[in-house]
């Protein structure tokens, strides 16, 4: 009720506040904190990345990654011969190219 | 050890001149932290920012002012630095909020108590933070110097590298200011 009817007062005591104020500590183990900060700036590329690599997550992805890409090597191996195949034996049906061997060259009459 | 020694100590590379520095400044550059940025977690970062600039720029410390004069600049232009890139995201998420942005609009802080305010004065201290952080930042640093650090204005003139008329300028404009504030809040207050 006080407080409603003399808000000069309030204002002054407010002013006033920071009268006697005690200096703020940082929490203990501060040092530590700081060279542990520190450690990591001063961490090299390299170190960063041997870090990175070897994150669990980071092994499984490229794992994963490493056995995607074989497969689809697979699979456009694959696709590649059966399309090889099948040139081939048409140029061989259009020019009445057979496969010959030593035999059909023997007996020619049959 | 005095300071001119744990700065040589420290610029030849000494680290347990480093330690004795944190150890001796610590308080000093995080209480002054603290009241610039107004969060404790903030704070901590920004003292440890502080202390690796040291460590990494004190060849460039050329013992024309004292150590702490030095200490203040480094503190008071970090906490600055961080106070501007909280503002530019604020706004930027308030941008985005309305294009239509999923991003929520970043909260406005909590209130801050200062850990080295009496008890009694808690809630007051509360308040005259709030205004202190609406100050200009020129205003805010030479009140915040004086009022929270203790510091004379031919201290403070040293740090913001002015004369001691425009301290007493700024803290005399930054009690106004405040009182204004002040004014405005208690006469809307519920």
């Amino acid at each position: 009720m006080k407080r409603a009817q003399d808000p000069e007062s309030r204002i002054i005591a407010t002013l006033n506040s920071l009268e006697g104020i005690q200096r703020a500590k940082p929490a203990p183990f501060f040092f530590t904190r700081l060279m542990s900060k520190m450690q990591i700036k001063n961490e090299s590329g390299w170190e960063r990345l041997v870090v990175f690599i070897t994150r669990p997550s980071v092994a499984m992805v490229t794992v994963a990654l490493i056995i995607f890409l074989n497969m689809l090597a697979a699979y456009h191996e694959v696709e590649r011969n059966a399309k090889t195949d099948i040139v081939e034996q048409s140029y061989a049906d259009y020019y009445y190219v057979n496969t010959s061997s030593l035999y059909d060259f023997e007996n020619p009459e049959q | 050890m005095n300071e001119r020694n744990l700065v040589e100590k420290l610029k030849q590379g000494d680290e347990a001149a480093f330690k004795e520095i944190v150890d001796k400044w610590q308080d000093l550059v995080y209480n002054t932290a603290i009241a610039i940025v107004q969060n404790e977690q903030d704070a901590e970062d920004l003292a440890q920012e502080v202390f690796i600039q040291v460590y990494e720029s004190i060849h460039q410390f050329k013992e024309q002012s004292k150590f702490s004069t030095w200490l203040y600049r480094i503190t008071v232009s970090k906490g600055l630095d961080l106070l501007r890139k909280k503002k530019t995201r604020k706004r930027f998420a308030f941008m985005k909020s309305l294009f239509g942005s999923d991003e929520q609009i970043i909260k406005e802080p909590p209130d801050f108590f200062h850990p080295g305010i009496a008890l009694d004065n808690k809630e007051s201290g509360k308040v005259l933070f709030r205004a202190i952080a609406s100050l200009p930042e020129n205003q805010k640093i030479a009140f915040t110097l004086h009022k929270v650090e203790g510091l004379s204005h031919q201290e403070i003139s040293e740090i913001m590298n002015t004369s001691v008329a425009a301290v007493e300028s700024l803290v005399h404009r930054a009690r106004a200011n405040l009182r204004k504030i002040l004014e405005e809040y208690y006469r809307h207050e519920p």
